[in-house]
C-alpha cells in the first residue's frame, strides 16, 4: 500500500507504476504509512479483516495489479495484491533482517540464502533479489567469511553490468577483473599490461555487457591514459547499442578528451540526431541535447570556428534557456571577436537567472575591463571574489581595473593575491606533473628489467610526493614483479592503513599479493572490498 | 564585335584580380642563394627537449660592407657523435648579386655544445660587430677580428654561461657608450635528467617545460675593457621563476632608459623596468603584460616591441602555444598596458597556432608596424594524438590596418608563406637593399628560408644606419623618431629580439605615398638628440651620432 497526502500526487504516483517503475521503491520513497520501509508491505490479511473500501480496491485485482486511487478519509491510498510467492520471500528477507540486526549471524546467513533462492524466480535483474544478496553478503562479512562475500559480490557484479542477453553471467566479474588488472599496470606497457590487455580483450570479445560497464570501462582507461583501449570498448559499445544516445555522447566525450576534436565533433553532431529512449522525461530529453550543443559549441570554439560555435551555442541556449553554463560560453566567443556588446548581453541574462554564481560575475568584468568600463569590472570581479574567494582569475582582473582607475595601491594588492593564488595552483600542477613523469621513468625501469633502480626511482619520488597514490602502487607492483611480494603487501597496505587511497585497484592488487604468500584468507578479504570497491567506481564513472 | 567584347571583359577580370591580391608576395630563395644549411636537431627517441626548441638565425654585417650577412646557429645530437662534431654554425656573406657565400671555414666559429640562438653587437667599439653564440652549455663570445675572422673570447671576456640558454640580445642598460648582454636561460634539463613523458599513454613527446625547474636568466654589464660581469642579482633581474625564451629591449616608458621584456614559457612574463643606475624593477603583472587576459600564465616563445599604433609608446607582442593565443598588449602609457589580443583581431589569427620567432615589421612599407610569425608544434609526433593540428605549420604575416585591427594577408602573400614548416626563428633585413625587408627563416630540424619580398618597395621607404660616438658604436639603443606625410613614426634601433634571432640593425621606414620624410629625430642613448630634415625617400642613410648624415645610398628599387 502507497498512503499519500493528495489525490494529485496519487495519480501521478499510479501512471509511474504503469509505466513500469517499482512499485516497491515508490512505497519506500513515497508512502506515509509505516509500511514504508517494508516497501509497502502491510501483511496477509482475509478480505473480511479488511475495511470496505479496501475490499472493493482489491476485488478483482489480479497479483501485481494496481488499484484505482482510493480514498479513504483525508488521505489517498494506492493498493498492490502481493504475489503468494513475493508474500514468502518477504516473509524469508524480514526474518533474515531481523536476525542480522539481532546479532545472530549464522541464522542471517541461512534465512538471506533462502531469500536468495526465492528472489531468483523474480528474474535475474529484480531489485528484490539485489536486496537478498546485498544482506546476505553483509551477513557473511559480519562472520568474517570473506569467501562467502567475494562469492555473493561476484554474483551481484555479474547481475549488475551484464547485457540483457546475458544476465548474471559469472563471466562478466571474469570480465572486470581483467579490466581491473589491465587498469593497475596502465603504466607497464610492453611488458605485463601487454599480457594483461591480451586477457581482458579475449572477455570482452566473449563476454556481452551492459551499456553502462562499456561506458564506465571506456571512462576510467581514458583517466588511466590507455587511449586505444578506451577506444576499443568505446567501439563496442557502439556496436552493441547503436540508436543509444549516451552512447555517442560518451563516444564523443572521449574523442574531445584523447584530442581528437573533429571526430569529436562529428560523434556530437551524430548524437544531436539521435532520440532518447522513451522513458526519458521530456526535460531531461531537452538538456541532454542542450549539452551536447553546448560541446559542440566548446569543440567549435577550440577549432577556431566561431561561426560555427555561435550557432551551436546558440541552438543550446533555445533547446535549454537555463543552460547557463552555454550562455556564458556564447558570451565567451563573442568576446574572442570583439563582439563586446553581445558578450555583456549574454552575461546579463545568465546573472538574471543565476546572480549567485561567480564565473558569470567574472565574465561579465572581463568583458567591461576590455571595453574600458573599469568601474563596473572592479565590481562585477568583487561579487565573484565574494562569491568564491578563489576565484583567481577574478582576482586578477579585479587588479588591472583598480589600476586603471588610478586605485594603484589597492591594485597592486589585488594583482599580489592572485599573484600567490596562481603560484599555489602552479605549484599544485606541477607536482601533479612530476608524479606523472617520475612514474614514467620509473615504470620504464621495470621493462628494461632494472628493477632495483626501479624501486629506488620509486622511492626517491615518493620522498618529494609522499602522498603520491599511483607512485606507491607502481612502486608495489615493481616490488611483486621482483617477486618481493612481502615487500608488496607492506607497500600496498600502507596505502590502506595510511588512508592515501582505497582504490579498488589496490584492494586487488593486495589480494593477488595475498595470494602469493598463500595467506588465503586475508586474500580472500581484500578481494571481497575490491569486489565492492570496483562496483562503486564503475558507477561513480557514470555520474 | 562580340569576341573583343569578351577579351575585354577578361582582361577587366583579371586586372580586378590582380588588384584584389596582395601586391606584396614573398619566395623562399635560400636554394638559389646558396644558402645550403639544414639545422641538425639530432632528434632523437629519447627526446631531449633541446631537440625541438633549437634553430635560431640572425643578420649581422660583419665585414662592414653595407649588405646584411647571415648567421645560422646549428643544434646538435645527443645520440650521434658524428652528427654532433658536424652540426656546425654556418656564417654567410652577402655576395650583393642575390647569392651567398658560405664563410664557415675561415671565420673561426667552432661548435662547442647543442647551439640555440645569437645576438650581435660590436660590444668593444672597435668598429666590428661581434658574435655571441647561446647554447645548451656554455654560450660563446666570438669577438670580430675585421679580417672576416672571429676569436672566441669567452673566458677571457667572463661571459660564458652555463646554464641552457635561448635568446639574448644587446643594450646598452646604464647609456654609457657600451653595450650590455642580456642571456635568458631555460629550465634545467641535462642529459641525465632527462624526463620521461607520454601523451594518451602511449607514445614518448617532448617534455612540457613544467617538469623541470627554471633557470635565471643572466644580466651581464659591459666594463668597457673588453670583460662583462655577471651583474643579475644587483641588478635585481635575478629570478628562478622564470624560463626564458624571448627578450627584448626598448624603452616602453619614454624615459630614456633601456627596459627589457621577457617572454617566460609556462610562467608569468618579465617587465624590467629600468631604474637607472643599472637597476632594475620587474613589473610585469601591475604593467598588464606577464599573464593572458584572464590572468593565466601563456606559453611566452618569441618577442618583439614596436609602435603599432603611433601613439609614441612601445606595444609588445608575444607568441604563445595553440590554443592560448599569440598576445598583442597594447602601450597605455604611465607604465599600463592593455591586452588588445582579440580586439585586434590577433586572437582569431593566431588560435590555431604554436608561435616561435615573431616581428614587428612593416612589410608593405604603407607605414604601420605589421607582425610576421613563424609557427610549428613543439611535439613532433602530435598528429598521432590530435587531428586538428600539426607538427609543419604555416607563417602568418598581420597587416595592420594603421587603425589597430590585424588581419591575416599570409595566404595572399606568395609560396614563402604557403609552405608549413617548424618553423623558429625569425628575422628582417632588406638584403637586397631594394627597399623593402626581406625574411630570414630557422626551422628546427630543416633547412633555413630566405623569403624574398617583392613588390614591397612599391611604396617608398627610407633605411638609417647609427653610428655612435658617444653612444654604442652600432646606436643599440637609439630612438629614431620620423615624421612623414603629417604623421610621426617612432622605431628603435635593436640588438635581438623574436626567438632566437636578430634583424639587420639599421632600421627601416616604410614611407608609403611620402616622397619624403619632413624630419627625423635621432634620440642617441649617450643623451643627445639629433636632428634631420627633409630626407628623401629610398635611400640608405648612414647617420653619425654628432654629424648628422655621413654616408647615402639609393635603394635598388
Amino acid at each position: 500500500m502507497i498512503t499519500v497526502q493528495t489525490e494529485r500526487a496519487a495519480t501521478d504516483l499510479r501512471a509511474r507504476i504503469l509505466a513500469g517503475e517499482s512499485f516497491d521503491a515508490l512505497a519506500r520513497e513515497h508512502s506515509k504509512d509505516a509500511s514504508a520501509s517494508d516497501r509497502g508491505f502491510m501483511g496477509t490479511f482475509a478480505p473480511s479483516d479488511l475495511r470496505q473500501e479496501l475490499r472493493s480496491a482489491l476485488s478483482g485485482l489480479a497479483p501485481r495489479q494496481i488499484s484505482p486511487v482510493l480514498r479513504m478519509g483525508s488521505e489517498f491510498f494506492l493498493v498492490q495484491v502481493v504475489d503468494p510467492g513475493e508474500v514468502s520471500w518477504i516473509a524469508e528477507n524480514a526474518a533474515a533482517m531481523a536476525s542480522l540486526q539481532k546479532g545472530r549471524h549464522a541464522e542471517a546467513v541461512q534465512s538471506f540464502s533462502k531469500a536468495v533462492q526465492l528472489a531468483e524466480k523474480f528474474g535475474a535483474n529484480d531489485d528484490r533479489l539485489g536486496e537478498s544478496l546485498n544482506g546476505l553478503a553483509e551477513a557473511y562479512r559480519l562472520q568474517d567469511n570473506f569467501a562467502g562475500v567475494a562469492s555473493v559480490s561476484r554474483r551481484m557484479l555479474s547481475i549488475r553490468w551484464s547485457a540483457s542477453s546475458n544476465m548474471g553471467d559469472a563471466a562478466v566479474a571474469d570480465l572486470v577483473d581483467r579490466f581491473a588488472d589491465v587498469l593497475s599496470l596502465a603504466y607497464f606497457r610492453g611488458g605485463p599490461l601487454d599480457q594483461a590487455l591480451k586477457r581482458y580483450q579475449d572477455a570482452l570479445i566473449k563476454t556481452p555487457a551492459n551499456e553502462a560497464l562499456y561506458l564506465a570501462m571506456s571512462s576510467l582507461l581514458v583517466k588511466a591514459e590507455l587511449t586505444a583501449e578506451a577506444d576499443d570498448v568505446m567501439r563496442r559499445a557502439v556496436t552493441a547499442f547503436p540508436a543509444s544516445r549516451r552512447v555517442r555522447y560518451k563516444e564523443a566525450e572521449m574523442y574531445r578528451d584523447s584530442g581528437k576534436m573533429q571526430k569529436a565533433l562529428e560523434t556530437f553532431q551524430a548524437a544531436s540526431q539521435m532520440k532518447a529512449p522513451p522513458s526519458m522525461p521530456a526535460d531531461l530529453d531537452r538538456l541532454q541535447l542542450s549539452f551536447i550543443y553546448q560541446r559542440m559549441g566548446g569543440i567549435n570554439t577550440d577549432l577556431v570556428q566561431f561561426d560555427a560555435a555561435i550557432a551551436a551555442y546558440k541552438k543550446a541556449v533555445e533547446i535549454s534557456p537555463d543552460n547557463a553554463d552555454a550562455r556564458v560560453a556564447l558570451g565567451d566567443v563573442y568576446l574572442r571577436r570583439g563582439q563586446q556588446v553581445e558578450a555583456l548581453a549574454e552575461y546579463t541574462r545568465v546573472l538574471q537567472a543565476h546572480p549567485d554564481r561567480a564565473l558569470p560575475h567574472y565574465r561579465f568584468a572581463d568583458a567591461n575591463l576590455q571595453m574600458g568600463r573599469f568601474s563596473e569590472a572592479a565590481a562585477s570581479a568583487e561579487r565573484a571574489l565574494k562569491i568564491d574567494p578563489k576565484e583567481r582569475k577574478a582576482r586578477y582582473v579585479r587588479g588591472m581595473a583598480l589600476l586603471r582607475m588610478g586605485r594603484a595601491e589597492e591594485g597592486r594588492k589585488e594583482l599580489e593575491e592572485y599573484r600567490n593564488q596562481e603560484a599555489a595552483a602552479q605549484t599544485e600542477l606541477n607536482d601533479r606533473r612530476a608524479v606523472l613523469v617520475s612514474n614514467r621513468g620509473a615504470s620504464v625501469l621495470v621493462l628494461e628489467g632494472k628493477n632495483e633502480e626501479a624501486v629506488a626511482a620509486f622511492r626517491k619520488s615518493l620522498a618529494s610526493h609522499p602522498g603520491a597514490s599511483s607512485l606507491r602502487l607502481n612502486l608495489g607492483l615493481a616490488l611483486s614483479m621482483a617477486g618481493r611480494n612481502r615487500e608488496a603487501i607492506t607497500t600496498l597496505q600502507a596505502m590502506i592503513d595510511g588512508g592515501i587511497s582505497d582504490d579498488f585497484v589496490v584492494f586487488r592488487c593486495l589480494a593477488r599479493e595475498y595470494a602469493a604468500i598463500k595467506d588465503d584468507p586475508t586474500s580472500q578479504k581484500y578481494s571481497a572490498l575490491y569486489l565492492s570497491k570496483i562496483d562503486e567506481a564503475l558507477e561513480q564513472e557514470l555520474r | 564585335m562580340r569576341r573583343f567584347g569578351v577579351i575585354i571583359l577578361a582582361v577587366t577580370t583579371l586586372a580586378i584580380a590582380a588588384q584584389q591580391e596582395a601586391p606584396v608576395r614573398f619566395t623562399n630563395i635560400a636554394a638559389q642563394a646558396r644558402i645550403d644549411f639544414k639545422h641538425e636537431n639530432g632528434a632523437s627517441p629519447q627526446k631531449y627537449m633541446p631537440e625541438t626548441m633549437s634553430g635560431g638565425s640572425i643578420i649581422l654585417d660583419y665585414n662592414n660592407d653595407g649588405s646584411p650577412d647571415i648567421f645560422l646557429i646549428n643544434g646538435g645530437s645527443y645520440t650521434d657523435k658524428q652528427k654532433a662534431a658536424a652540426a656546425r654554425h654556418r656564417l654567410y656573406r652577402n655576395n650583393k648579386d642575390g647569392t651567398f657565400a658560405d664563410m664557415t671555414a675561415m671565420s673561426g666559429i667552432g661548435v662547442s655544445g647543442y647551439g640555440m640562438g645569437a645576438c650581435s653587437a660590436d660590444y668593444d667599439n672597435d668598429g666590428w660587430p661581434d658574435l655571441y653564440v647561446t647554447s645548451v652549455g656554455p654560450n660563446k663570445l666570438y669577438h670580430n677580428n675585421g679580417n672576416g675572422s672571429f676569436t672566441d673570447v669567452t673566458d677571457k671576456a667572463g661571459a660564458g654561461s652555463q646554464l641552457w640558454s635561448a635568446s639574448c640580445a644587446f643594450g646598452d642598460i646604464e647609456n654609457d657608450g657600451d653595450v650590455d648582454l642580456y642571456v635568458t636561460s631555460y629550465v634545467d634539463f641535462s642529459v641525465t635528467n632527462n624526463k620521461y613523458c607520454v601523451y594518451s599513454g602511449e607514445k614518448r613527446v617532448y617534455c612540457h617545460p613544467n617538469v623541470y625547474n627554471g633557470q635565471p636568466d643572466v644580466l651581464y654589464r659591459n666594463n668597457g675593457d673588453g670583460t662583462f660581469t655577471d651583474i643579475s642579482k644587483a641588478a635585481g633581474i635575478y629570478r628562478t621563476d622564470g624560463k626564458g625564451l624571448g627578450v627584448v629591449f626598448g624603452d616602453y616608458d619614454n624615459d630614456g632608459l633601456a627596459d627589457i621584456y621577457v617572454a617566460n614559457d609556462s610562467t608569468p612574463n618579465f617587465l624590467f623596468h629600468n631604474k637607472g643606475k643599472g637597476t632594475f624593477e620587474e613589473v610585469a603583472l601591475t604593467a598588464g603584460v606577464a599573464v593572458g587576459n584572464d590572468g593565466q600564465p601563456l606559453a611566452g616563445m618569441g618577442t618583439d616591441m614596436g609602435d603599432i599604433d603611433g601613439d609614441g609608446f612601445l606595444d609588445i607582442f608575444v607568441t604563445n602555444l595553440d590554443r592560448q593565443t599569440h598576445s598583442l598588449y597594447r602601450n597605455l602609457g604611465k607604465g599600463l598596458f592593455a591586452d588588445i589580443t582579440f580586439e585586434s583581431g590577433v586572437g582569431e589569427a593566431t588560435l590555431p597556432f604554436v608561435g616561435f620567432g615573431a616581428l614587428f615589421l612593416d612589410y608593405d612599407n604603407d607605414t604601420d608596424l605589421d607582425l610576421g610569425i613563424v609557427n610549428g608544434d613543439v611535439i613532433d609526433n602530435v598528429a598521432l594524438f590530435r587531428d586538428s593540428t600539426s607538427y609543419e605549420q604555416r607563417k602568418l604575416l598581420l597587416q595592420n590596418d594603421g587603425k589597430g585591427k590585424f588581419r591575416d594577408v599570409a595566404p595572399a602573400s606568395g609560396p614563402g608563406f604557403a609552405v608549413k614548416k617548424a618553423g623558429r626563428s625569425l628575422s628582417a633585413a632588406d638584403f637586397d637593399n631594394d627597399g623593402d625587408l626581406d625574411l630570414l627563416i630557422g626551422n628546427v630540424g630543416q633547412p633555413a628560408e630566405l623569403l624574398r619580398n617583392d613588390g614591397g618597395n612599391a611604396a617608398n621607404s627610407l633605411l638609417i644606419r647609427t653610428v655612435g660616438t658617444k653612444s654604442n658604436r652600432d646606436g643599440i639603443g637609439a630612438r629614431l623618431k620620423m615624421t612623414a606625410g603629417g604623421r610621426i613614426f617612432l622605431r628603435d634601433v635593436k640588438a635581438g629580439s623574436s626567438y632566437l634571432s636578430q634583424s639587420d640593425l639599421r632600421v627601416h621606414f616604410g614611407l608609403g605615398s611620402a616622397a619624403r620624410a619632413e624630419s627625423l629625430e635621432v634620440h642617441w642613448p649617450g643623451g643627445g638628440i639629433e636632428k634631420l630634415q627633409d630626407l628623401e625617400a629610398n635611400q640608405i642613410i648612414t647617420i653619425t651620432e654628432g654629424r648628422g648624415v655621413t654616408a647615402r645610398a639609393p635603394l635598388r628599387r
